[in-house]
This record gives structure tokens, sequence and C-alpha cells, in this order.
């Protein structure tokens, strides 16, 4: 089923030595096995998880879902882990205590983890470096408006709420629905949600922008 | 996932992010081994974030900034083990001791290859 895919590390590790932080984990692993606490094999499957299939894909069906249905977009604002769940994405360590957050023409809603990296898992996959930065996470709360325009995003005078993410609860972000798209159905809404629309540092794809870039890509 | 046409592969593409999720093996093993703990009951999330917390805010504490990649999972290892050496599951000279043993690496032998 993956096949075709490059391994991301296809290169050197047979002879290359091990750097400092390799020898540490290595060293932790063969303990941990040792002691009957981790599996390799469970291991292996993690990370194929977590570099293949968990990611914003998930969260653009979610997102998609809520703008076509009102039933499924209430039971999110309600209780977003089951909703999320009922899609076949199971809430994972950082997923059981999550909120969804609305952007609405008045609001404009961000996430951040302030201390670490808390983030969604279960919906966007792991975070992007950016996310866990230094900078980003002390702007977020210091200055969101320039931040959003460090990304390129205009939210003209909307009022921008900031949440910052903890071990007790992980927010997700719905974005405003690109106008003129009525007739498109729940797979093509999807193709227009990105990752950053869900952080609040993007906004969903408009249909221009989806041809330019369809447009530069072929 | 029912890729169609070009088009839908670019979009599923920008979608996707282009940046690799680990840059090294060993930080994938890193990640692994912590979520692994935690579905197995070793620990509570909530108490790896802690110690994860208290890794990066010491680093920050002295000025050091993180840039969000391996320096990221340098300390993400750091809370790792910290918890593991509390909490008895692995204690700091026992690991110290394997790593001694593990590197440097005897050529063309690793026995555990970082994928199938």
């Amino acid at each position: 089923m993956s096949e075709g895919h490059d391994h991301h590390d296809g290169h050197d590790h047979h002879n290359a030595p091990l750097s400092e932080p390799a020898q540490r984990v290595k060293a932790l692993e063969q303990l941990l096995v040792e002691k009957g606490l981790v599996n390799p094999q469970a291991l292996d499957e993690l990370i194929d998880t977590y570099e293949r299939r968990v990611g914003p894909r998930n969260g653009a069906r979610v997102v998609a879902r809520a703008w076509t249905d009102p039933e499924y977009r209430k039971r999110l604002l309600d209780n977003a882990a089951r909703a999320i769940e009922e899609l076949g994405f199971p809430p994972g360590p950082q997923g059981e205590h999550m909120m969804v957050l609305e952007n609405t023409p008045r609001v404009h809603n961000l996430v951040v983890c302030t201390l670490c990296s808390c983030y969604p898992w279960s919906v966007l996959g792991l975070p992007p470096a950016w996310y866990k930065s230094t900078a980003y996470r002390a702007s977020a709360v210091n200055d969101p408006r320039g931040l959003l325009k460090e990304f390129e995003v205009d939210v003209g005078d909307k009022e921008i709420r900031v949440w910052d993410s903890s071990s007790e609860m992980r927010y997700f972000v719905i974005p405003e629905r690109p106008a003129g798209t009525a007739g498109l159905s729940e797979d093509e809404l999807a193709d227009l949600v990105t990752r950053d629309s869900m952080i609040g540092t993007g906004l969903a794809k408009s249909l221009a922008r989806r041809a330019d870039e369809n447009r530069a890509g072929k | 996932m029912s890729v169609k046409t070009a088009e839908d592969l670019i979009a599923a593409a920008h979608a996707l992010a282009p940046e690799a999720v680990f840059s090294e093996p060993w930080e994938a093993r890193a990640f692994a081994v912590a979520v692994a703990l935690c579905e197995t009951g070793q620990f509570q999330w909530a108490e790896f974030q802690q110690s994860l917390i208290d890794e990066i805010g010491a680093a920050e504490k002295t000025g050091r900034t993180t840039s969000g990649g391996a320096d990221y999972y340098h300390h993400w290892l750091g809370a790792l083990t910290r918890l593991l050496n509390a909490k008895g599951i692995v204690g700091g000279a026992e690991l110290q001791a394997r790593i001694a043993e593990v590197g440097p690496p005897p050529p063309s032998q690793d026995p555990h290859g970082h994928h199938r």
C-alpha cells in the first residue's frame, strides 16, 4: 500500500556512526524492549501512522462535514472528540479533550501552545516546526495581529482570539467557508481546507486561489 | 485515499504541507517510545507534557530559543529520560552504561534498522 513512498531516512543508516541523541534513543529503546515495556514493531507502526496516515487531511474532512451538515456541526461544537471519532479518527494521546473554535465574520481564532507543543494530533497530525518555536509561541500571545501579517493573513478589523493549548485542552479552528462554494461536494470543500487554516495562521482557500495553484502546478 | 487526477494530487500536497514530520530517525524513535509508553499506561500523557514543559522552560530561561526542529526533539528526549528516571523505569546510570555499549556502533551491524 505504501509502496512508492520514499523513506525520509533512506540513506546511510547502516554504517554512519550514530549521533549522540541517536545513541541515547537506541540505548533507551533496547532497555525498554528488554524490560518488556515496548515492542519495536509497535514503534514502527506508530511512526508510520504519524508520518503517513494522520495529518491535516483528517481535519479537512471534519471541517468540510461541519460546513455541509448542520447536525454534525452541532455535535462537533458540543463534543469535538466524539464527533471527530465519528469520522473514524480516534483521539489518541492528544485528542481526548478537544474544543473546536468557529471563525465568524467578526472573530478570528488563533491556536498556540505557549509552554510546549500541545496540538490536536488526531485531526492535524504532528505540528510543524514553527508551531513549536519560541518565536511563534511568544508572538501569538504578544502580537497576534503582527504574527498574522507575517503569515500573510488579512483578517481586517476582526477580533482575534488566541487560545493557549494545554494537556487539558486542545483547540482546532473551523475556518470560514469560502464564498461561492455552495455547489461543491464535501471532497471538493475538504481540498480548500489547509492545515494553517485549522491553526488560525491561514484561511481556507478561495476558489480563485485554488484555481491559481492548480494552474501553477501544471 | 482516492487520488484521481493531477489536480487532486497537487491539492493534496498543498494541504499536507511539504515538510517532513521527522528530520532524523532518532526523532521518530524518541517520539514513538513516549507515545507507546503512554498507551501502555507507564505514565499519563500529562506527566510527560509537564516534563517537556520543564525541559523547554529551563532552556528558554537561559535565553536559548527553540526553533522547533531537532532542538525540540532534544527537549523531548530529555523530558522522556528524566521522567523514566523519576519513575524508576530506566535509571540514569543504567542508561549511561547502555549508551556506552551502543556507541560507537560496530560497522554495518544495526540490529534495529529504522524501518522494516
